[in-house]
């Protein structure tokens, strides 16, 4: 599903160099639910970053469905983005000048999808996490809880099989944390969607059907 | 997209807000100052009815007189003057004006009554006068409504008015004005006009005026030489050719003292052209005032709204970076973030319009020296909202760029 190989990514300023992914070599099944774990700038996002083709490497190659996404341009990566793959985030980014449904909506603006078709599929994700009662509400009147369900919905929304997921319970009480990782393999043992999941969390790493450790840019486990 | 854009800039609305103010007060603001320049732009560069080339005034003076001799009378020596003038093959025409050439700035005025035909939309009124000898009609190449030389139509008319196209719309409205004969109230007299001219305009940055011009031939001429006299006449001298100061001294030179009719003389020389600029500097200068003080404030709205929607768009970097992780391109976000600029801008059109209006009911607008018409509005309303969009454009185009050409998720860090 996800193939990484000799994977690098290198931050350069005028004075320093810094190693953020060194020779990272990874494979994720199709339907697999990984967990991410390593200490603080070990590159955990940078390599959820170039996972999601949010970032790209400074050298290796990142292969999602077969597809070798390292030659692409802005616009087929654009385009893979947003059919292929779905996106969590610890601090949600969800735009608070939107309503939730709208939010929800979001990626399905970006293709040639129908507003009525656009409503429907959004209101069937919220009602699938259990918000179809908060769907004219803004994101500032929802709880963080509510809130990264909400950005589950969107990442949902225009069915990807990759969910990636960046720290989801890192701004969330443990209950909440609980409902949110509820909701993530409620996705993944149904849907059967692919997810990748970066953690501080033992508890829920332990949860997830595998777990890598990086420490200092390296995959160590 | 537009609809998403449209409850974008709802829900945003108290910041929002702030910019539409803005926006209604520059655009309000810049219309009226595109307008005036619009006004002043199409009143400078209309047709003045007449054509000052290569056409140059001759000051006259008289010499005291040291015998008891009896000397020729003012008529006689202006027009012995005129014709030795106009004898020399460098000169194309000469004529003479009193207080009428172009750019005097003559004020007289005569009150004149329509005599026969049909009288019923005519009654007396006053028009500005002009007192030219007819070969003015020539020398400035004044053409006629139909853009044929007046000249062909005075030239031997005995007592022969020159109305212009204003003075003959106000005075005979609807009829033909050529043919007809005039009185003046006061001192009665029958005049026939000759030729109605094209519009004729004080200068540059003034409007055509209601004006007519009584052509100075036979007894008219007698008199009104005698009543102004000869030294006060304005005579005017059109060239062949373009003259430099210096050829022009040679010339005078060359003509010797074919340049004195008994003791009438020429005694100095002005091209009409630095005779017109002396006549409008004042004019010229509170224009560039005007026009300075216009590129001064323009500057500052420039700033403004630069710097308004720079900021706005700094702000949603964050914004723009979930948009390009949602799978948006960068080509279709910068469109997105112009169209909600411009969606602000437009809204601002329908109270620009009122205020508009009212500014039309208050006489601000000035429709005195052009009319307000759908066309002036398109192209001052256009031109401003022109502007204003191109500001705006600029003004989210940098930021914008510089987010869409982060990677994803360095935009998403600014949230």
């Amino acid at each position: 599903m996800i193939k990484l190989t000799n994977l690098e990514k290198i931050y350069r300023t005028k004075e320093i160099e810094t190693v953020a992914l060194e020779n990272v070599n990874l494979e994720v099944q199709k339907g697999e639910f990984l967990s991410i774990m390593g200490p603080s700038g070990c590159g955990k996002s940078t390599l959820l970053n170039i996972m999601g083709l949010l970032d790209s490497p400074t050298s290796g190659m990142v292969e999602i469905n077969g597809v070798n996404t390292v030659n692409m341009n802005d616009k087929e990566l654009a385009a893979f983005r947003n059919k292929q793959l779905g996106f969590v985030f610890q601090s949600f980014h969800l735009i608070n000048s939107l309503n939730v449904l709208d939010n929800v909506e979001l990626p399905l603006l970006y293709r040639k999808v129908s507003a009525s078709e656009r409503r429907k599929a959004a209101e069937a994700v919220l009602e699938k996490v259990g918000l179809s009662h908060r769907m004219r509400h803004f994101p500032t009147q929802l709880s963080g809880g509510q809130c990264q369900r909400v950005a589950i919905a969107r990442a949902i929304v225009g069915n990807p099989y990759i969910i990636l997921a960046d720290e989801p319970t890192g701004n969330l009480d443990s209950k909440m944390g609980i409902e949110v990782m509820e909701l993530l393999h409620q996705l993944n043992k149904e849907d059967g969607r692919t997810i990748v999941m970066v953690t501080h969390n033992e508890q829920q790493a332990q949860q997830t059907s595998r777990t890598i450790r990086f420490f200092d840019g390296r995959q160590v486990q | 997209m537009i609809k998403h854009i449209l409850k974008i800039i709802w829900n945003q609305r108290r910041s929002n807000g702030w910019i539409f103010a803005e926006l209604l007060i520059v655009a309000g603001f810049l219309w009226v100052m595109i307008d005036t320049f619009y006004v002043d732009m199409v009143t400078y560069r209309s047709p003045l009815g007449y054509d000052i080339t290569n056409v140059w005034r001759f000051k006259l003076t008289e010499e005291a007189r040291t015998d008891t001799l009896p000397g020729l009378s003012e008529p006689e020596k202006l027009t012995r003057l005129i014709e030795q003038i106009r004898q020399n093959p460098e000169v194309y025409e000469v004529c003479a004006a009193f207080y009428s050439s172009p750019y005097s700035f003559s004020n007289s005025w005569r009150n004149i009554t329509p005599l026969g035909g049909d009288t019923t939309l005519s009654s007396a009124q006053s028009f500005q006068i002009r007192n030219v000898t007819p070969e003015y009609f020539r020398l400035f190449n004044v053409q006629n409504s139909d853009g044929k030389p007046v000249y062909d139509e005075v030239s031997g008319v005995r007592n022969a008015l020159v109305v212009s196209r204003e003075m003959a719309d106000a005075f005979f409205p609807g009829q033909t004005a050529r043919g007809r004969q005039l009185s003046y109230t006061d001192t009665g007299g029958t005049f026939t006009i000759a030729s109605v001219s094209s519009s004729i305009r004080a200068n540059e940055y003034e409007r055509p005026e209601p004006c007519f011009f009584q052509c100075l031939n036979g007894e008219i001429y007698n008199f009104m030489v005698d009543y102004f006299g000869a030294r006060d006449a304005e005579l005017c001298v059109r060239m062949k050719r373009s003259l430099s100061r210096d050829d022009m001294n040679l010339f005078l030179d060359s003509m010797g003292d074919r340049l004195t009719a008994d003791n009438l003389m020429v005694y100095g020389i002005t091209p009409m052209q630095e005779f017109r600029d002396i006549q409008l500097s004042g004019k010229e200068r509170d224009m560039s005032n005007k026009f300075s003080l216009m590129l001064f404030m323009l500057i500052n709205v420039f700033f403004g709204i630069i710097g308004t929607f720079w900021l706005r768009m700094q702000n949603r970097r964050g914004e723009i970076g979930l948009r390009m992780a949602l799978g948006a391109h960068r080509i279709t976000l910068q469109q997105y973030m112009y169209a909600e600029g411009l969606c602000l801008l437009a809204f601002t059109l329908p109270l620009v319009l009122l205020f508009g209006v009212n500014l039309l009911m208050t006489d601000y607008i000035d429709t005195y020296r052009q009319s307000l018409s759908v066309a002036r509005v398109l192209v001052t309303l256009g031109a401003t909202y022109l502007l204003m969009g191109g500001m705006i454009i600029l003004g989210i185009w940098f930021p914008v760029r510089q987010a869409v050409r982060m990677a994803p998720a360095d935009a998403l860090h600014y949230e």
